[in-house]
C-alpha cells in the first residue's frame, strides 16, 4: 500500500514538474561537454583568416578618402551603401583602406594607437589605428559577412568570436613598422572599422599595415 | 473523445457570437512576462512592451516571474489559458526556459525574447538581445581609462543565476585582464542588491583600503557601492556600472560614478511587440530570429541625454 502511495506520489510530482527532464549522470556529463562554453573561437578564427576574412578586406575595403566625408555628410546613407551591422541603433561597420602619413603613436598605454592622416576632399582626416596589444571594440566581425550573430548559441560565443579575430589581427602586425621610427612615414593600411559619434575620431582596426608603399 | 471536443468548441463559438461579448473575442492579447518590476529595467521594459502592444490595438497582461523557472512556467500556461496571441518575455534563465518557449509554440502562441536570450534557435520567433557581452567591454574600457591602467580594484557580480550576471563579468574580464598592472583583490556576487552591494563594499573597503575602483555588473549595486563609499569617505574610489537607470545617471551627473552602460531597454522591448505584429499579419518578421542591440557607454558626456533607459 505505501509503496504504491510513494509511486503515485513521484508520479504526481513528475507530471507536476512540467517542462523538467531527468537525465542520468552519463547524460548529463555529455550535455556539459557541448556547452557553449566549450566552443573553440580561435580555432573558428584560424579556419576563416586567410581567406575569406583578410582576403575579403585587401579585395573589398573601401577608401577612406571618399568614405570619410560621405560619413559626415549622410552616416546612414553610406552605412547603407557600404557598411554592415547598422539600423536599429547599432552603428555601421566598414571594410576600410586608407593611406597617408602617420603623425602620431601612443605606445604608453596598452590600447596603443598609430594616428594617419588621410587626405580627403574636406581637407586632411585623422584616424587612430589600433596597433595593440589590447583592442577594442568589435569592429572586425561586425564588418565580415560571413559572420553572424544567429550562427553561435549565445553572445559569448558571438564576443569569443570578435576577441579572436582581434587577437589574429595583433599578432599579424608583429614587424609590419618599427614603433620608434613610423611617425612621418607614408603607411598604407586595411582594417575595419565601426562608425562611432561624429566627433569622435575614427578608430580602425587593421589586418595589414604597410610602410612606404604606393596608393592601393 | 474528438467529437465531444469538437462539439463543445462548436457550442463554445456559438455562445460567444449569441453573447455579444465580441470585445473579448475580437481583443488581442499579448502578455508581458518580465523579472520583477522592483528594478525600473524590467518596469521599463513592461513599459514600453504594453505602450506599443496598445498603440497597435492589442489589449495587454502585464506579469513577472521574479527570476523564478517555475513560476515563469505557470505564467506561459496563464498566458496559454488566455488565449493570448503573443508573449513578450525577459526570461528566467537561458537553459531553464527552453522548454516553456517551446510549450507556448506548441500552444500555437509565438513568443518575442527581449534582453536576454536563450541557449536554442528555431523556438523563439524573435530573440533580441542587449549585447551585454558588448556593453560589459564598453563599461571595462572605461573603467581602465580612469584607472589609468592600473591599480587595484574589486569586482560586484550579479545573481549567479542570471546568465547576464557571468555575460557582464566575462566582457569585463575581456578588458580587463589584457592589464597585468590593473589587479582584482575581490570579487563578490551581490546578486543584483543595492543593500547587499552596501554591505559587500563595506566588508571589501575594510579589507582592501587601498582600493582603487569598483567595477559594478548593474546599477542598483553600484548604487548600494557608491553610498558605502561615499558614507566611509571614500569618493576617490571609481565606481562603473551598468543598465543606464536614471539613479546612477543623476549620480554619474553629480560626478559620484564614474560610468554605465546603457541597455536600450525601452526600445527593445517596443521593437518586440512591433515585430509580433508583423509576425501576426504576415508570419514573418522580416529579420532573423537572432538580433542583438548594443549598448551604449554612459558618462558625464552623455548622461544628460539618458532618460528612463532612452537616450534622446
Amino acid at each position: 500500500m505505501r509503496l504504491a502511495a510513494l509511486l503515485f506520489a513521484s508520479l504526481a510530482l513528475a507530471s507536476s514538474l512540467g517542462g523538467c527532464r531527468i537525465v542520468s549522470d552519463k547524460v548529463l556529463a555529455a550535455d556539459e561537454k557541448k556547452s557553449p562554453d566549450a566552443f573553440d573561437a580561435n580555432a573558428y578564427v584560424a579556419k576563416i583568416w586567410t581567406a575569406p576574412a583578410v582576403a575579403e578586406f585587401k579585395a573589398k575595403a573601401v577608401d577612406l578618402s571618399m568614405l570619410l566625408p560621405a560619413i559626415e555628410a549622410d552616416p546612414d546613407k553610406t552605412g547603407k551603401a557600404y557598411g554592415r551591422g547598422g539600423g536599429e541603433g547599432n552603428p555601421w561597420s566598414y571594410e576600410v583602406k586608407g593611406q597617408g602619413k602617420a603623425t602620431a603613436i601612443d605606445v604608453a598605454s596598452r590600447h596603443g594607437l598609430l594616428t594617419v592622416e588621410i587626405a580627403t576632399k574636406d581637407g586632411a582626416k585623422a584616424v587612430d589605428l589600433q596597433i595593440g596589444p589590447v583592442i577594442f571594440g568589435t569592429a572586425l566581425r561586425d564588418s565580415l559577412p560571413s559572420v553572424h550573430f544567429g550562427d553561435f548559441v549565445n553572445q559569448i560565443q558571438f564576443a569569443q568570436v570578435s576577441r579572436a579575430l582581434n587577437d589574429a589581427a595583433s599578432k599579424g602586425l608583429k614587424g609590419a613598422f618599427d614603433a620608434k621610427t613610423v611617425v612621418g612615414k607614408t603607411v598604407t593600411f586595411y582594417g575595419a572599422a565601426t562608425a562611432g559619434s561624429a566627433s569622435a575620431r575614427m578608430s580602425v582596426t587593421p589586418v595589414a599595415i604597410e610602410i612606404g608603399k604606393a596608393a592601393p | 473523445m474528438r467529437f465531444s471536443k469538437s462539439v463543445g468548441l462548436a457550442a463554445l463559438a456559438l455562445a460567444m457570437a449569441m453573447s455579444g461579448g465580441a470585445a473579448r473575442a475580437e481583443g488581442k492579447l499579448i502578455a508581458i512576462i518580465t523579472p520583477s518590476h522592483d528594478n525600473p529595467f524590467f518596469a521599463t521594459e513592461a513599459e514600453g512592451a504594453a505602450a506599443k502592444a496598445k498603440a497597435l490595438g492589442y489589449d495587454t497582461l502585464v506579469l513577472s516571474h521574479d527570476d523564478d523557472a517555475n513560476k515563469q512556467n505557470q505564467l506561459i500556461d496563464t498566458a496559454i489559458a488566455r488565449k493570448a496571441v503573443a508573449i513578450v518575455l525577459d526570461n528566467a534563465g537561458a537553459d531553464a526556459s527552453i522548454e516553456a518557449v517551446q510549450k507556448a509554440k506548441k500552444a500555437g502562441i509565438p513568443s518575442f525574447l527581449i534582453d536576454r536570450e536563450i541557449n536554442k534557435t528555431g523556438v523563439a520567433v524573435a530573440q533580441i538581445v542587449s549585447n551585454n557581452y558588448q556593453g560589459a567591454t564598453l563599461g571595462g574600457q572605461q573603467f581602465v581609462k580612469d584607472m589609468g591602467e592600473k591599480g587595484n580594484f574589486a569586482e560586484l557580480v550579479g545573481k549567479e543565476s542570471d546568465t547576464n550576471a557571468g555575460i557582464r563579468s566575462k566582457g569585463y574580464h575581456d578588458v580587463l585582464d589584457q592589464y597585468p598592472d590593473l589587479k582584482m583583490v575581490a570579487r563578490q556576487s551581490a546578486n543584483w542588491s543595492q543593500t547587499e552591494a552596501y554591505s559587500k563594499m563595506e566588508s571589501i573597503l575594510q579589507a582592501h583600503p587601498d582600493i582603487k575602483g569598483v567595477i559594478s555588473g548593474n546599477d542598483t549595486m553600484a548604487m548600494g557601492a557608491s553610498a558605502a563609499l561615499q558614507a566611509a569617505h571614500r569618493a576617490d574610489v571609481i565606481v562603473v556600472g551598468f543598465d543606464g537607470s536614471n539613479d546612477v545617471r543623476d549620480q554619474i551627473k553629480a560626478g559620484k560614478i564614474a560610468a554605465t552602460v546603457l541597455q536600450p531597454a525601452y526600445q527593445i522591448a517596443q521593437l518586440a511587440v512591433e515585430e509580433a505584429d508583423q509576425y501576426l499579419k504576415t508570419k514573418s518578421t522580416g529579420k532573423p530570429e537572432k538580433q542583438s542591440i548594443d549598448c551604449v557607454l554612459i558618462t558625464k558626456a552623455n548622461a544628460d541625454k539618458l532618460n528612463n533607459f532612452q537616450l534622446k
